[in-house]
């Protein structure tokens, strides 16, 4: 690279420059050894080559050293870096469980962007407005995979806005029936049955007059009238959004409170049960998201939450959200009632939180499972409580082994498991049943490969029986302090 | 930068270039997008000589410090791990495929070649000039400076890298400026979405999911020993007049790599003189360089590349290695190497340009203090390498 790049670059009418062309063969010879026992090692020929044959013996390759240096992210795909998402510890259930991956899925719900919608029922709002949704809204949201559904909220009836097209560009066969006059496209059936949605593209909407007539308003409004949508033979209003269709979902859900007047209140009930049902379309939809209802709060301030988080982190999740109220689709609607909603999904992030480099994540570096023998001897159910010899000072508690990480094995799976193999140790099975139920045969320990069990009490055959009498704790221990429990024969 | 592609026998072009006009824009956003798109593994070579004036006599040469930073990995382009640096699949050749199939401790390379060396027309903005040393040349600017035209210096760099898979966020810092020296922040992702080849339409680009390592490099310094600067300097593009410096010296102290080749001593020129001598004319012949497994250093400040910056007028873009290693810095990066993988030392001067005092001091310096810098250039010559472990990998 030249530090001059600027002056003394060369132009494009210039034809010799400065060249490396290499030509014929190259060779590149790499000057190194296999290692075996530390110590440099070459695998030499093996026998001699006194004919056409040669002879190997299948399995008898020379072993050689080997290093834990491959990086976790080199584990990914394999084995190792699978975990089966599921919450049963029957095998049967698990089978057909999705399998993610350990080191690149995001923890918990880091990096996903989220929303929220949310009704604060028994609330008042600015202008004597109640808390509530208004019949005739519509909500647009957008996945991170960029998928768009619009969820239409009506309180009568299955329903959507005609587009404002001469005849209908949405897509299955939306009849066109014979009018035109009036705005709002329906479901053949009217009202509501469980589960207070519906799937509009998949439906058979009418609109229009004679037989196929809906209850809608006029295209036209009727002046000095207030209109509501499907609430009588002349109210409705006009779908301005030209949706793409066959691209878009269309979903209708069921406002389950207030009335179109907006005199009465949302329930508790009708305010959770709206936001249930809109959730439950956002569920049908093919939205990749999740989405969960919460309650929080108490009296006046009792408000329920519809969360909508997406299914992937990443700034592609960042989507806005077009909400339009009634009275912005159609200015002589009603707007009365008020909620909350984000203007936009927030919080996605490209670089979510997750294990990536490290297996921490499924085995945490405090070991849970198992606990030193030794810490635990002085605790009351071990039968030491008065010794503080061998004990680790630890009055009972019991100390976990951790696992220590080298410049070396830094992430590497089997550095885990060469810790574990600790003889010190012994399995918790309270801690391993209680927080972790799936895990409670896992990450245990082997034991001490020796056991000592200390002659007990115990009558042969001639009578002489050889039993050792119970420790007992010198008063003050010191330095020079002996045991004076030896065994002893018991006549 | 070209990597071999073992199908088509032939070196490729990979990503995109770099260019002294491209950068300029009053956003630092051409110059973001350079850095971002373009290839550029091995810093170039700094102000090698300073003194009061231009005349040989008056000239110091910088310390070896200096000296052995230019044309090392640089990270100011994201070498090697970031996505543009992406081996397709013909440019990788698997471990198991030249018969290593156990761990194996690489120590040392030997690179046998034919080549034939051009060197650009004398027409000053050719080319011919790119590669000419710089000289500092006054006591009062430490800017001032003038090009050596017949004292040139060629370093071509072979380097091997591992490629694996992997996932990652870093951020990396690089300076620019010319008065006021500026630090920019970048941060480079795996996976990314890259363009691999000079291509850079939309539809080119790729998803890469792998990052590399550098395993080592091989440098060959081809120079040009030629007369003090002849041309009176107000011939456009010529340095200032009877200007020179102590090449040998230049040499010893750190320029000198794995190999080194007089071209004088190989064309037939007897001395050069681009005022009188013409073409600087060509080489031929069979090469052989050894060079051991080695690891790069940290250098907070590197040799700088003079570009068109956002001014408009020309700055410094310092081609610096934040990193160090031969990946992006993790701890898993220094884990191949069998000992003092992770660079690490105590820093040496920082430097921007080299005043006549400035240099004075970094050779007293060098001279009668072994620094711990020193040490760690000297250690990370000798560092070893395991090589690829088949099996092991996904």
């Amino acid at each position: 690279m030249t530090d001059k790049i600027l002056r003394a670059a060369p132009g494009k009418s210039d034809n010799r420059l400065n060249s490396m062309s290499l030509f014929g063969n190259s060779k590149l010879v790499l000057y190194g050894s296999q290692l075996r026992d530390g110590k440099e090692f070459h695998e030499g020929l093996n026998q001699n080559l006194l004919s056409d044959n040669l002879h190997e013996i299948i399995g008898s390759e020379p072993a050689t050293d080997q290093f834990e240096i491959s990086r976790a992210m080199e584990y990914e795909g394999g084995f190792l870096d699978n975990y089966v998402v599921t919450l049963s510890n029957n095998p049967i259930v698990r089978v057909g469980s999705e399998v993610q991956s350990r080191l690149t899925t995001a923890k918990n719900l880091s990096g996903r962007a989220s929303a929220a919608i949310s009704i604060t029922p028994l609330g008042f709002f600015i202008g004597g407005k109640r808390g509530g949704i208004n019949d005739g809204l519509r909500i647009s949201l957008t996945d991170h995979l960029g998928n768009n559904a619009h969820f239409y909220g009506f309180r009568h009836e299955p329903a959507m806005p005609k587009n404002g097209a001469a005849a209908p560009v949405l897509p299955n066969s939306i009849s066109t029936g014979s009018g035109g006059t009036t705005d709002i496209a329906r479901t053949g059936t009217v009202g509501w049955t469980s589960p207070f949605f519906e799937d509009l593209n998949s439906l058979t909407l009418n609109y229009g007059s004679g037989a196929n007539v809906i209850r809608g308003v006029r295209f036209t409004p009727i002046l000095g009238v207030v209109q509501y949508p499907v609430d009588g033979t002349s109210k409705g209003y006009k779908n301005p959004d030209g949706f793409i269709a066959g691209v878009d979902e269309y979903f209708s859900f069921k406002i389950d409170g207030g009335d179109n007047t907006g005199s009465s209140n949302f329930t508790r009930p009708e305010a959770f049960n709206t936001l249930l049902y809109l959730m439950l379309a956002i569920n049908a939809s093919s939205l990749d998201v999740t989405c969960t209802l919460s309650t929080s709060g108490s009296g006046l301030g009792l408000k329920y939450t519809l969360t909508i988080t997406q299914n992937a982190p990443g700034t592609a999740g960042n989507t806005p959200i077009v909400f339009k109220d009634a009275i912005e689709l159609y200015s002589v609607l009603q707007d009365n009632y008020r909620f909350s909603i984000s203007s936009a999904f927030a919080g996605g992030n490209d670089s979510p939180e997750s294990s990536l480099s490290s297996f921490s994540r499924i085995y945490p570096l405090q070991d849970g499972a198992r606990v030193y023998v030794d810490s635990k001897l002085k605790s009351t159910d071990i039968g030491f409580p008065n010794s503080n010899f061998g004990t680790m000072q630890t009055e009972g508690s019991p100390i976990r082994p951790k696992y220590y990480l080298s410049t070396k094995k830094y992430g590497q799976l089997v550095n885990l498991l060469e810790q574990g193999r600790d003889g010190k140790t012994t399995q918790d099975i309270s801690v391993a049943l209680g927080a972790r139920l799936l895990d409670a045969f896992t990450g245990g320990s082997l034991g001490s490969p020796v056991n000592t069990i200390f002659v007990t009490g115990s009558l042969l055959s001639n009578g002489v029986s050889f039993s050792r009498s119970n420790p007992v704790d010198s008063v003050n221990k010191t330095i020079n302090s002996v045991l004076t429990g030896a065994f002893y024969d018991r006549p | 930068m070209v990597y071999w592609n073992k199908d088509l026998k032939r070196w490729e072009k990979i990503s995109q270039g770099v260019s002294g006009n491209a950068a300029a824009s009053a956003n630092d956003s051409s110059l973001f997008d350079m850095i971002s798109s373009g290839a550029l593994g091995f810093s170039s070579v700094g102000m090698v000589s300073t003194g009061s004036d231009h005349l040989i006599q008056n000239q110091v040469v910088v310390s070896s410090d200096a000296l052995s930073s230019y044309v090392r990995p640089t990270s100011t382009f994201g070498f090697p791990y970031a996505g543009k640096y992406e081996a397709t699949s013909s440019q990788v050749i698997k471990a198991r495929d030249i018969g290593i199939n156990k761990p194996f401790l690489l120590e040392k390379c030997s690179l046998q070649f034919d080549s034939a060396f051009e060197f650009a027309s004398i027409n000053y903005d050719s080319g011919s000039r790119a590669y000419s040393l710089v000289a500092g040349i006054s006591n009062a600017n430490p800017s001032g400076r003038t090009a050596l035209d017949n004292q040139k210096v060629f370093i071509p760099t072979f380097f091997i890298l591992r490629q694996h898979h992997d996932n990652f966020s870093k951020e990396i810092t690089y300076y620019k400026g010319s008065n006021v020296i500026e630090e920019f922040k970048k941060t480079i992702t795996i996976p990314d979405s890259v363009h691999l080849s000079t291509n850079n339409s939309d539809s080119s680009l790729s998803t890469v999911e792998n990052a590399r390592e550098l395993i080592t490099y091989g440098q060959v310094t081809l120079y040009v020993s030629g007369t003090k600067n002849q041309a009176s300097s107000a011939t456009e593009g010529y340095g200032t007049q009877n200007a020179q410096i102590d090449l040998n010296e230049v040499l010893n102290r750190g320029l000198a790599r794995d190999l080194s080749i007089d071209i004088l001593s190989l064309n037939g020129q007897t001395n050069f003189d681009s005022s009188t001598s013409g073409q600087l004319a060509s080489i031929t012949g069979s090469f052989e360089v050894n060079f051991p497994s080695r690891v790069s250093n940290i250098l907070p400040i590197g040799s700088q590349v003079i570009l068109k910056l956002s001014s408009g007028s020309a700055g410094g873009l310092y081609l610096n290695n934040d990193v160090g290693g031969r990946s992006y810095g993790s701890l898993e990066s220094s884990s191949r190497a069998l000992v003092n993988g992770t660079p690490t030392g105590q820093l040496g001067e920082k430097y921007f340009y080299f005043s006549p005092a400035s240099v004075q001091h970094l050779l007293k310096f060098n001279l009668t203090q072994l620094n711990q810098m020193i040490f760690t250039h000297l250690l990370s010559y000798f560092q070893k390498m395991i090589l690829f472990l088949v099996g092991n990998t996904q």
